[in-house]
């Protein structure tokens, strides 16, 4: 357990990207409203497509951590996400203006598809690296922590997104918070890590 | 990749937690409702299960026996599970005097927090059982999550939409308690020849489902009777009639209802012609009679949310063109063959989001749009942004109406003034989006439970043309309701003080509307308690 505090950051990447995961479901269900309502159908596609998401980038994140199994394929990974997660409202809008006219459940389907899937591939990308990257503590005690405390931040997403940010500050702004925040954490692997090393 | 048991079971987990939650997440809004504030104690509850139950495994991984171990979480799981129907009616009973939201909280603990806590600590355990070495953690970690993942989506699409609404919710638990119990016995007896357990695990399982299936209740009571179930799109939806002792008359009053998640949508008396008890409607059938006057034609009118279809007969009493959109298709049914009325007189009926609809629906295409779109105690914020009723504006000709029912209790009534109010605020985006707003209570209750919303387009003075109203335009039930005549709705026709309007961008209205829903909540579930302490069923 030492050990893994002493990799401190990777933890607080994987708590950061598991709030980052909520807020953008959540993010999206709002995006939604205005073109295709909030029905059960904007819900189970949601819902649908971000499990479909993780699904994929859970597998890919699995081959990842075999082939690149260091931290910068986290900065890598937690860079993608932030500029998708910049450009998440435009292509939200642009997609659904599109697609309007559409059957309403083809039409929120598709439009999950296209701008809600990128970003859930890509953070279904960080926790097998994670755990990978602290596997050293065993395997079912490194999956564990890491998906533990990515879930946690998924409740706090709940909370500060669902309560605070998306009513007040608006849906486009907290898709640039949920980006900026990754920028920050991929920062922050890039620099203790390349510390960790030096030191090491 | 060699598939074995224990993908297999990483799929069930997924499957099972997954039916779970939503099993869960519809009880919940059986007994309190589907605000914000109790989806997000639902979600904060599984998540928070879901973490502990990783980071449980990952403490489990690290044991010799830990496939023995894991075994009886999914026992206690299973228990739990099987117990769902009648410990969340204990809870209610018991604790919905002391409050609220701690119940739902409790409930949350027990229905969904506590179940997928136990059966999410099989991930990292597999994710052990499966990594040999150090280098295939991630890999492993990566298929199981996939798998779990996987199972979600089957579990969504089949019991979400498939099994809910033909089996109920009892069964689909039954389901799950059985799956997570099957795989236990199947593992202890392969690897450990674990009999004892194994035959212990599953008549304890047993027996808790027997025990539940014995307090399931009944669908009818002294008070209430149930006509029709039935679990979809909007939620749990339901007519009753329900039978009430007239004071010191000694008969007995019966009225029907339509429920959606146990909040009552429309109230008739269970014979035709469908004439609602609510005063709201006929306050909106009066307005709605001025389209005679200004209409050069007869009016194509568009009606959002359709419920049990008093409004429907309203306007079709008025002999107009109406096209009417509603995004549960059964209503269709349930108008007709509950609350008589004659739906193969509209016009059209589209299945879909009424924002949609408007988004799309051809410019200057209505005379009049009228909206009754409360969904239990959710109400549709997304139709009250000023953008919303810009489309508004545009698909009605060039003299229309837009009349909308909407309910907030105002204790302060400065807050109208100020422009605090949520119906003040959602006048704002009328007017902004060139309407000339105005709004009056049908009740003439100072509290304003009801609230009419009036969005005058071109030049139309709605008060003048209320005065002039024939009364031969209005049914006899509206003219029965003094407070809703013509005359009287002139007079308390009030303009909206100036107010931030609402915008897509800043869905606040749903946050601001938090506690409103949950005092709603518990002044309708007041009407439920005493048929479900007497054993009414809440659920299937």
């Amino acid at each position: 357990m030492k050990w893994m505090m002493r990799r401190w950051y990777i933890l607080v990447f994987s708590f950061v990207e598991g709030m980052a995961l909520m807020a953008t479901e959540l993010i999206s269900a709002k995006l939604i409203a205005p073109y295709f309502g909030t029905s059960l159908y904007v819900w189970a596609s949601v819902l649908g497509v971000t499990l479909g998401g993780l699904l994929l980038g859970y597998w890919l994140g699995g081959v990842l951590s075999v082939r690149y199994p260091h931290d910068r394929t986290l900065v890598l990974v937690g860079i993608a996400a932030s500029v998708w997660m910049f450009l998440f409202p435009l292509v939200g809008k642009v997609v659904m203006g599109a697609l309007l006219g559409w059957e309403l459940r083809v039409a929120i389907l598709l439009s999950c598809c296209v701008f809600l899937l990128p970003a859930m591939v890509i953070y279904g990308l960080v926790s097998p690296v994670a755990v990978r990257l602290l596997a050293a503590v065993g395997a079912g005690r490194s999956a564990g922590v890491i998906y533990g405390i990515s879930t946690m931040g998924g409740v706090l997403a709940v909370w500060v997104f669902a309560f605070r940010l998306i009513p007040f500050v608006g849906v486009r702004e907290s898709a640039w918070v949920v980006s900026a925040g990754m920028v920050v954490v991929s920062l922050l692997v890039y620099l203790f890590s390349d510390r960790r090393a030096g030191k090491g | 990749m060699r598939v074995n048991v224990w993908h297999w079971w990483a799929l069930a987990e997924g499957v099972v937690v997954m039916a779970v939650e939503l099993c869960g997440g519809m009880i919940l809004s059986a007994y309190y409702g589907n605000t914000l504030q109790v989806w997000s104690v639902v979600v904060g509850i599984t998540f928070l299960g879901l973490a502990f139950g990783y980071l449980l495994g990952g403490w489990v991984s690290e044991g010799v026996r830990s496939l023995y171990v894991l075994g009886w979480l999914w026992v206690g799981a299973a228990v739990l599970v099987a117990l769902v129907p009648e410990s969340t009616r204990l809870v209610f009973v018991r604790m919905i005097d002391k409050g609220f939201v701690e119940a739902a909280l409790v409930t949350g603990v027990l229905v969904s927090g506590l179940p997928c806590a136990l059966i999410a600590s099989a991930i990292p355990v597999l994710t052990s059982r499966l990594a040999r070495k150090e280098s295939e953690a991630g890999r492993m970690a990566g298929v199981l999550f996939s798998l779990s993942s996987a199972g979600g989506i089957i579990s969504a699409l089949v019991v979400g939409l498939l099994l809910v609404p033909a089996v109920g919710i009892r069964l689909v638990l039954v389901g799950s308690a059985l799956v997570l119990v099957v795989f236990v016995v199947w593992v202890w007896l392969v690897r450990y020849s674990a009999v004892v357990e194994a035959g212990v695990a599953f008549v304890l399982v047993l027996f808790m489902l027997l025990l539940t299936y014995a307090r399931m209740g009944s669908w009818e009571t002294a008070t209430l009777r149930q006509l029709y179930h039935h679990d979809g799109i909007i939620g749990q939806i339901r007519v009753m009639d329900s039978y009430t002792q007239v004071r010191g008359q000694g008969r007995v009053a019966v009225e029907r209802q339509l429920f959606i998640n146990n909040i009552p949508q429309t109230r008739i008396r269970p014979f035709p012609p469908n004439v609602s008890l609510w005063n709201y409607v006929h306050g909106m059938a009066v307005v709605s009679a001025l389209a005679r006057l200004y209409a050069r034609h007869t009016p194509d009118v568009l009606l959002i949310g359709v419920g049990g279809g008093s409004l429907v007969a309203e306007l079709l009493w008025h002999g107009y063109n109406v096209t009417a959109v509603d995004i549960e298709r059964r209503l269709r049914t349930i108008a007709q063959d509950y609350f008589f009325v004659d739906m193969s007189r509209l016009r059209r009926l589209v299945v879909d989001d009424g924002r949609h609809f408007v988004n799309v629906a051809p410019a200057r295409s209505f005379d009049l749009i009228v909206m009754d779109v409360l969904s239990a105690e959710s109400q549709p914020f997304h139709l009250y942004t000023q953008e919303s009723f810009a489309q508004f504006f545009r698909i009605l000709r060039d003299s229309g109406l837009v009349v909308i029912e909407w309910q907030e209790t105002i204790t302060d009534t400065t807050a109208i003034e100020s422009g605090r109010a949520a119906f003040v605020r959602m006048l704002a985006g009328m007017r902004a989006a060139g309407f000339e707003p105005y709004w009056f209570s049908p009740t003439g209750d100072p509290q304003l439970s009801d609230i009419i919303l009036v969005g005058v387009k071109g030049r139309l003075d709605i008060r003048q043309m209320l005065r002039q109203l024939p009364l031969k335009y209005l049914r006899d039930c509206c003219l029965s309701q003094g407070v809703v005549l013509p005359g009287n709705i002139a007079l308390q026709l009030r303009e909206a003080p100036p107010a931030v309007p609402f915008h897509d961008n800043e869905p606040e209205l749903e946050y601001l509307m938090i506690e409103e829903g949950l005092q709603w909540r518990r002044n309708k579930l007041n009407y439920m308690i005493d048929a479900i302490r007497g054993g009414f069923r809440l659920f299937r």
